[in-house]
C-alpha cells in the first residue's frame, strides 16, 4: 500500500472511531432525556388517574417517538467532519490539519495530489495519537443515563412522592403555630335525626358547627389519623371505617367535640366543633272557646270546646280530660273522665280540635263543677312529649248564687290586677258616670265588675280551704293562718270580707252601684284588718289544695314562737363567672397573644374553655373561632392580630356586661348635697 | 375804631397773661391698670407661647386708650392667659378674667376630662364617663376606645356635627377580678390631627369583692319588702340579714340581725331596708336617722301604703299624693331596671335636691316614684311604688334588677371608716400625687365643746423595700387630711392610712407611660368660679370681645392734671389773630 493511502486509512479510521463515539454519546443523552421525560409523563398521567400500565405504554410510545425525532435531528453531529472537529477541539495543536485532511479525503479534487499527500502525512501521526475517550468522553453521559434510570425506578416505586409528603409534613410540623391542621379537610359529620321525626340523615364535610335535634345521633368520620376525640370532657370511643377513624355519639345536650392527634405536640392544633342541640319542645295547646270560666244557672247546656295545638315536629294525639267535683266544704268527690275530640289537622304540626261538653250527661247538681283541659302528645316515645292546655272551670250555680255569664281574665294585663281595692275603684268610677250610660251599657259594665268580684271572692274562698258554712264558728277557732304570724282574728276578718263581697255581688246583680259599693268598701277594710293592709292577692292557680283535716282547728297561739329562716348559698352563676374568668385570662395573656409568643396549646385551651361556656351560643362560638384563628396565625401581622384580639376581648366583655348588673354612680358628693337637702328641710 | 381798641386790649391782656403763665387744674379719666399674667407653661411650648403672646398683643392694641397693661400702678383687674396662669398676689379685690388658650389648632380631638371612676364591684358594671372635644372634625366619626393592658375592651363611635363640639361619653366596664386595674381611654387619632398626645388618659378602677351588708327590717310582714329582700338574697354580692316582727313578741330572723335597732347595732351595715315604716317606733326612727346621718349609710323605705308616721321626717318636708290607676304604669329608671306599679305615692312638690331613681309619667307630667335624698353623710331612699312587687315576672326582671342596682349603689356609697383618695392614682415617676384621707364621723368623738379626732398616719409601701411615711395635714373639712408626695419608680404601691382603730389602703400605680387624666375641665371650672366670684369673664382667643367690653366697663380713676393755657398753641394763634384783625381794622380806616 502506498504511503499516501496508508496515511489516508489511518486518518479515516481515527475519524470513524471518533464519529462512532459521537453517535453513542448522542444516543446516551437521548436515552437519559427520554427516561426523564417518560417518568415525568408517567407520573403525571398516573397522578391524573390513568392506570399505571396505560400510563407506561403512553409514556414509552411518546419517548420512543421523541427519541427518534431527536436522533434524526441530531444526525449531523456524528459525521466524519464532526469527528474531525471534535479532534481539533481536543488537540488544538494540530492546527486544523485533521479537518483539512478529512475534507481532502472527501474532496481530493479540490487540491493537488502532493498537497493532499502532504496533509495526510501530517494528519496521520495526529490521528494515530488520538485518545478517543478524551475526544468524546462518555462517562458523564453514561452517568446521566444511570441517574435517570435510578430516578425512574424511584418514581415508579413512589419513593419521591413519599419523601415529598414527609418533607411537607416536617415543614408543616415545624410551622405548627402558623398552619391549619390537616383536620380541616378530613372531617365528615353525619347527623341522623330521631326516627319519629322522619327526616333523613345528612352529612356535612368539615363542619364549622353542627345543629341537631335532641335525640339525634352523630357520626364523625375523620380520615388520616390516628385521631382522638372527646365530647366536652368525655372521651369518645374510636372505631374504624377503612382508613378513617369513626366516632359515634348520641346528641342529648349541646356541647362541643375536640379532635386532636392525641400527642402533646399536636394538641396545640386541636380542632373544636361546637354542637347545638335543639330540644324537641312539648306541644303548645290552647283552648280557644270558650276560653274562660263559666258559671251556669243549670246543667242543661252543652258547651262547645275548641282548641288548637301546635308542635315543632308533629303531633301524635289530643284528648279532652275533665274532673267532676261534687259536694261542698271539704266533702268533695272527684270523678275523672275524658271526651273524644273531633280532630282536623292542618298539617302534621298544627291541629284543630272540637268537642261538645254535654253537661246534662255528667249529672251535675247545683254547686257542682267540672274542671277540664286538653292533653296532647307529640311523637316522642315516653311521656316527655306530653303537654296540657290551661285549665278552665264550669260551675253550676248553687242556691243563692247569682249566675253570671262568664268572665275572662286576659293573662298578661289583668292577671294580677284583680283586687278588692281595684273593684272599689271601678265601682266608684262607674258610679260617677252611670247617669250618662244607657241601661244596657250599665248592665254590661257592672256585669264585668261583678265577674271580677266573683274571682276575688273565689280566691279568698280557695285561700280559706273551700266553702265556709258556719263561718263565724270556724273563724273563732282558727289559729293557723299565715304560719301563725297573724292573730286569730284574721281569719274572721277574711270570712267577713267574703261575706261583704257576696253582698257586693248581689248589689251588682241588681245593677245598683249604690248597693254594691258600701259592702265592697267594707270588704277592703276587713281585708286590711286581716292582713295589715296587704290587700292584694294573686290569682290562685285553679287547683284545689288538700287540707289535712286532722290539723284543722287544732292550733294554739301559745305555741307560736320565734323562727330562724335558714339562708342558703346563692346558686353559682356558672356562665357569668366563666365569662369573667375568660375575660381576665385574655387580658392577662394579651401581650403574649399579640406578639405570638403564647404557646398554641394555651390558646387552644382558652378556646376550648370559651366554647364550653355555652356551646350553642353563636357569640361564644365566634370567640372560640377567633382564638383559634389567633393561634393559627401567630406569625402574621401583629397589628392585625391586635385588632382581632381587641374584637375578641370586646365580644367577651359585651357578654359579661349583658349578664351583669349596673351600678349607677357611687361618688356621693355628700357635703354639698346634704347641706342643700338640710336647708330645704327647714 | 372802637373794635380795634377792644381787640388791642384783649391782645394786651393775653400778652400779660402769657408773661404771668397761670396754672389751672383739669380732671380727666385715667386708663385702667390691668395686669396680664401669662401661662408659665407657655415657655415650654412654642405653640402655647405664640398663642399667649398673640392674645397679649391683641389686648394691648384693642385696649390702648382704656387700659394700661402691666404698669406700676396697682391693677384694677387681672387677665389670666392660659389655664395655669395664677392670679397676682393681693388680688383679693380684683376682677379676674381668664382667656382659655388650651385649645389646639384644628383638626384635633382630645380628652377634656375623665371623671373619677366610681367604686366598683367585681362582676358589676361601672360606667366610665369622660368629655371629649373635637375641633374641625364636623362630619367625621371618632372612635373612643377603652383599653386594658393594651387590649380594647369597649368602643363607641361619635359623629361630630360641628367644628367645635364637646361630647360626654360613657363606656361600660365590668371588672373581671378583684384589685386595681389600669384602664386607658383613647380617642383614635385621625389623619392630619395636629396633636395626638392629648388623645389618651389613664384611670384606675379599684374593684372590690366584698359583700355588701344589708339589714332588712320589717316591723310587720310586707310583701313589698319580702320581694326586694329576695332579690338581694338571690345575688351573692349582698349579705342580707333579716328581722321580721311577724307578731307581737314573735320575730323571724335570717342571718345575723341585731336584736334591736340602735345606732351602734346598725353601724356594721351599709344599707337598711325598712318595710311598713309607719310602724317604726320613735327610737327606731332615731337609730335609722343616726345610721344615715353619722354612719353615712342609706335607709331604704318600702311602704305599702300612703306615707305616714314619724319616718316621713327622715325625708324632710314632703307631701305625698296617693295615685291609683287601673293598669300598672312603668317607670323609667336610671339604672335600666323597670318598675311597674298601679298604686303610687308621689310627692306633690318639686324636689330639686332629690336624686330621682325612677320616675313615672302621670297626667301632670313626670313625677318621681323612687327618690333618694341626702341626710348628713348618708341618704334616705323612698319607694312610692307601693305595689310594685305584684308586677315582677321573673328573678331577672326589671324589679330585681332595679332594686339590686339601687341598693348596691347606696351600699357602695356608704363610707368606710377611712376613705382614701389619690389624685392621680396612675402617675408617672416624680409626678406629684395628692393623698386625701377622710375619717368617717363614727371615728370621731363629739364632745360638747369640741370634736376629738384620732391621730392619723400614712405610709407608702412598695417594691424594693420602699416604706416611707407621708405627712398628712388637716384640711378645712373636719376629719379630712391631705398630704403630697412624688410618685416613686414604676411599680404598684400601697398607700396605707391608719388611725389607732382603723386602717385603709389605696393602690398607686406608677408607670413611665402614665397619662394622667387631663385637667382641662377642672381648669375651666376654676376659671369660671374665679370669674363668677370676682366679676370677671372667661373667653377664648377666638373671641376677646367680651373681655374687652368688660375692661372698658371697669371704673376708670379720675386724675387732676395741671394746665397752662398760655402755653397752648391755640393761645398763640388767638393772640396773633387778634393782632391781625386789629391791624386790618386800622388799615381799613386809613390808619397806619
Amino acid at each position: 500500500m502506498p504511503r499516501e493511502q496508508e496515511n489516508g486509512a489511518v486518518v479515516t479510521d481515527a475519524l470513524g472511531a471518533v464519529a462512532g463515539r459521537l453517535r453513542v454519546r448522542a444516543g446516551l443523552r437521548t436515552l437519559a432525556i427520554a427516561i426523564t421525560v417518560g417518568v415525568l409523563c408517567w407520573s403525571a398521567l398516573a397522578g391524573a388517574g390513568l392506570r399505571s400500565l396505560a400510563a407506561a405504554v403512553v409514556s414509552v410510545t411518546a419517548i420512543v417517538l421523541l427519541s427518534a425525532a431527536r436522533l434524526g435531528a441530531l444526525r449531523s453531529r456524528w459525521t466524519l467532519a464532526a469527528a474531525a472537529g471534535a479532534i481539533e477541539r481536543a488537540y488544538p495543536a494540530s492546527r486544523n490539519v485533521v479537518i483539512t485532511a478529512e475534507e481532502l479525503l472527501r474532496y481530493p479534487e479540490r487540491s493537488r495530489s502532493w498537497v493532499v499527500d502532504r496533509v495526510l502525512e501530517r494528519a496521520a501521526p495526529i490521528a494515530m495519537r488520538v485518545d478517543r475517550s478524551a475526544v468524546t468522553p462518555l462517562r458523564k453521559d453514561v452517568g446521566f443515563v444511570l441517574l435517570a434510570a435510578v430516578v425512574a425506578v424511584l418514581v415508579v416505586v413512589g419513593l419521591p412522592q413519599r419523601a415529598f409528603t414527609t418533607a411537607r409534613d416536617v415543614i408543616s410540623s415545624d410551622r405548627t403555630s402558623d398552619s391549619r391542621p390537616n383536620l380541616d379537610s378530613a372531617i365528615e359529620a353525619t347527623i341522623t335525626p330521631p326516627a319519629y321525626i322522619g327526616e333523613p340523615a345528612r352529612t356535612i364535610r368539615n363542619p364549622e358547627r353542627i345543629d341537631a335535634v335532641q335525640g339525634s345521633r352523630l357520626r364523625l368520620a375523620i380520615s388520616g389519623g390516628p385521631w382522638r376525640a372527646r365530647f366536652g370532657t368525655t372521651p369518645l370511643a374510636a372505631g374504624a371505617d377503612g382508613n378513617r377513624a369513626v366516632f359515634d355519639l348520641p346528641l342529648q345536650q349541646s356541647g362541643y367535640v375536640a379532635i386532636d392527634a392525641g400527642d402533646d405536640r399536636t394538641s396545640g392544633r386541636r380542632r373544636l366543633v361546637p354542637i347545638a342541640v335543639v330540644p324537641d319542645r312539648a306541644p303548645s295547646i290552647r283552648i280557644t272557646a270558650p276560653a274562660k270560666d263559666l258559671l251556669l244557672p243549670d246543667a242543661k247546656r252543652t258547651v262547645a270546646v275548641e282548641a288548637s295545638a301546635m308542635d315543632d315536629f308533629g303531633l301524635h294525639s289530643l284528648e279532652l280530660r275533665y274532673t267532676k267535683v261534687s259536694g261542698t266544704g271539704e266533702q268533695f268527690e272527684f270523678h275523672e273522665g275524658s271526651i273524644p275530640l273531633s280532630l282536623s289537622p292542618q298539617n302534621d304540626r298544627v291541629w284543630n280540635a272540637r268537642a261538645a261538653l254535654a253537661l246534662s250527661r255528667l249529672a251535675l247538681a247545683p254547686g257542682d263543677s267540672i274542671i277540664y283541659r286538653i292533653l296532647g302528645r307529640d311523637r316522642r316515645p315516653g311521656d316527655e312529649g306530653t303537654a296540657s292546655s290551661d285549665t278552665y272551670f264550669i260551675e253550676i250555680a248553687g242556691p243563692g248564687q247569682v249566675a253570671l255569664e262568664a268572665f275572662e281574665m286576659p293573662p298578661d294585663r289583668e292577671r294580677y290586677a284583680l283586687s278588692q281595692q281595684m273593684i272599689v275603684l271601678k265601682l266608684e268610677r262607674l258610679r260617677a258616670r252611670e247617669r250618662a250610660l244607657d241601661r244596657a251599657a250599665l248592665e254590661n259594665e257592672i256585669a264585668n265588675i261583678a265577674a271580677e268580684q266573683r274571682a276575688v271572692r273565689a280566691n279568698f274562698i280557695f285561700l280559706t280551704g273551700g266553702t265556709v258554712e258556719d263561718e263565724e264558728q270556724e273563724a273563732e277557732h282558727s289559729h293557723e293562718i299565715q304560719e301563725g304570724r297573724l292573730e286569730n282574728t284574721a281569719r274572721r276578718e277574711i270570712v267577713a270580707a267574703i261575706q261583704f263581697m257576696s253582698r257586693a255581688e248581689q248589689g251588682m246583680a241588681a245593677v245598683s252601684t249604690a248597693a254594691a259599693l258600701p259592702p265592697a268598701k267594707a270588704a277592703v277594710e276587713a281585708l286590711q284588718r286581716a292582713f295589715g293592709r296587704n290587700r292584694y292577692f294573686l290569682r290562685t292557680v285553679p287547683v284545689r289544695s288538700r287540707v289535712d283535716p286532722s290539723r284543722r282547728l287544732s292550733g294554739e297561739t301559745s305555741t307560736a314562737a320565734d323562727w330562724r329562716r335558714e339562708l342558703f348559698p346563692v346558686p353559682f352563676d356558672g356562665p357569668h363567672m366563666a365569662a369573667r374568668t375568660i375575660l381576665a385570662r385574655l387580658l392577662d395573656l394579651s401581650h403574649g397573644i399579640r406578639d405570638g409568643s403564647l404557646p398554641p396549646a394555651a390558646l387552644t385551651a382558652i378556646a376550648e374553655e370559651t366554647i364550653a361556656v355555652e356551646p350553642s351560643s353563636a357569640e361564644w362560638q365566634g370567640v372560640s373561632k377567633s382564638l383559634l384563628h389567633l393561634r393559627d396565625t401567630a406569625k402574621e401581622d401583629s397589628a392585625a392580630r391586635a385588632a382581632l384580639l381587641g374584637n375578641t376581648v370586646s365580644a367577651v366583655a359585651r357578654i359579661v356586661q349583658r349578664t351583669s348588673v349596673p351600678i349607677r354612680r357611687t361618688t356621693r358628693d355628700g357635703s354639698v348635697r346634704s347641706a342643700w337637702s338640710e336647708e330645704r328641710r327647714r | 375804631m372802637r373794635v380795634a381798641s377792644v381787640l388791642r386790649a384783649i391782645a394786651v391782656a393775653m400778652a400779660v397773661a402769657a408773661i404771668v403763665d397761670p396754672s389751672l387744674n383739669r380732671t380727666t379719666l385715667a386708663p385702667v391698670p390691668v395686669e396680664v399674667v401669662l401661662d408659665p407653661a407657655a415657655s415650654a411650648s412654642n405653640e402655647l407661647r405664640a398663642l399667649t403672646e398673640d392674645v397679649e398683643r391683641r389686648l394691648r392694641r384693642d385696649l390702648e386708650s382704656n387700659a394700661v397693661i402691666n404698669s406700676d400702678a396697682s391693677p384694677a383687674a387681672a387677665i389670666l392667659v392660659g389655664s395655669r396662669a395664677t392670679p397676682p398676689e393681693g388680688s383679693g379685690r380684683l376682677s379676674i378674667s381668664t382667656v382659655n388658650v388650651d385649645a389646639v389648632s384644628p383638626p384635633n380631638a382630645r380628652i377634656i376630662s375623665v371623671d373619677d371612676p366610681p367604686r366598683a364591684l367585681v362582676g358589676w358594671i361601672v360606667d366610665l364617663k369622660a368629655t371629649v372635644e373635637a375641633r374641625g372634625l364636623a362630619g367625621t366619626i371618632s372612635s373612643i376606645v377603652l383599653e386594658e393592658q393594651g387590649t380594647e375592651i369597649a368602643t363607641l363611635e361619635r359623629k361630630w356635627t360641628s367644628d367645635n363640639e364637646r361630647a360626654d361619653v360613657t363606656l361600660p366596664y365590668v371588672p373581671p377580678r378583684e384589685g386595681v386595674s389600669r384602664l386607658t381611654l383613647r380617642v383614635r387619632s385621625i389623619d392630619g390631627e395636629r396633636r395626638v398626645d392629648d388623645n389618651t388618659a389613664d384611670v384606675s378602677v379599684a374593684a372590690s369583692g366584698r359583700r355588701l351588708r344589708v339589714l332588712a327590717y320589717e316591723p310587720r310582714p310586707s310583701w313589698g319588702a319580702a320581694f326586694v329582700r329576695r332579690a338581694l338574697e338571690d345575688n351573692a354580692t349582698f349579705d342580707v340579714s333579716t328581722l321580721v316582727r311577724s307578731s307581737r313578741g314573735i320575730a323571724v330572723r335570717a342571718g345575723t340581725p341585731p336584736a334591736v335597732l340602735t345606732a351602734d347595732s346598725l353601724s356594721a351595715y351599709d344599707a337598711v331596708l325598712v318595710s311598713a315604716p309607719e310602724d317604726l317606733t320613735a327610737a327606731e326612727v332615731d337609730a335609722l336617722e343616726s345610721f344615715a346621718r353619722v354612719r353615712g349609710g342609706t335607709v331604704v323605705c318600702l311602704p305599702d301604703r300612703r306615707p305616714s308616721g314619724r319616718y316621713v321626717g327622715l325625708m324632710g318636708k314632703i307631701d305625698f299624693e296617693e295615685v291609683l290607676v287601673d293598669r300598672p304604669l312603668s317607670s323609667s329608671a336610671a339604672s335600666g331596671g323597670v318598675l311597674r306599679a298601679s298604686e303610687l305615692a308621689v310627692p306633690r312638690q318639686e324636689l330639686p335636691d332629690a336624686d330621682v331613681l325612677a320616675a313615672v309619667d302621670l297626667k301632670n307630667g313626670p313625677r318621681p316614684l323612687v327618690l333618694s335624698r341626702a341626710i348628713g353623710a348618708g341618704a334616705v331612699i323612698f319607694s312610692g311604688a307601693l305595689d310594685a312587687w305584684r308586677y315582677r315576672d321573673s328573678p331577672d326582671d326589671g324589679f330585681s334588677r332595679f332594686w339590686q342596682t339601687s341598693i348596691a349603689d347606696a351600699a357602695l356609697g356608704a363610707p368606710a371608716r377611712i376613705e382614701i383618695q389619690l389624685d392621680p392614682s396612675v402617675a408617672s415617676p416624680g409626678q406629684e400625687v395628692i393623698v386625701r384621707a377622710r375619717l368617717r364621723r363614727t371615728e370621731m368623738r363629739e364632745l360638747a365643746d369640741r370634736t376629738v379626732i384620732p391621730p392619723v398616719s400614712a405610709r407608702i409601701v412598695g417594691p424594693k423595700s420602699i416604706d416611707e411615711s407621708i405627712r398628712l395635714w388637716p384640711a378645712a373639712e373636719r376629719g379630712m387630711f391631705e398630704g403630697r408626695m412624688h410618685a416613686p419608680q414604676p411599680g404598684r404601691y400601697d398607700v396605707r392610712v391608719a388611725t389607732t382603730t382603723a386602717t385603709a389602703d389605696a393602690v398607686l400605680l406608677s408607670a413611665g407611660d402614665a397619662r394622667s387624666s387631663p385637667a382641662v375641665r377642672s381648669a375651666e371650672r376654676r376659671a369660671s368660679l374665679l370669674a363668677a366670684a370676682t366679676g370677671g369673664v372667661v373667653v377664648t382667643p377666638d373671641d376677646l370681645g367680651p373681655l374687652e367690653r368688660h375692661v372698658r366697663g371697669l371704673p376708670r380713676p379720675e386724675t387732676r392734671v395741671p394746665f397752662h393755657p398760655a402755653r397752648s398753641a391755640w393761645f398763640v394763634i388767638l393772640f396773633a389773630a387778634l393782632l391781625s384783625i386789629e391791624w386790618l381794622t386800622r388799615r381799613k380806616h386809613g390808619l397806619a
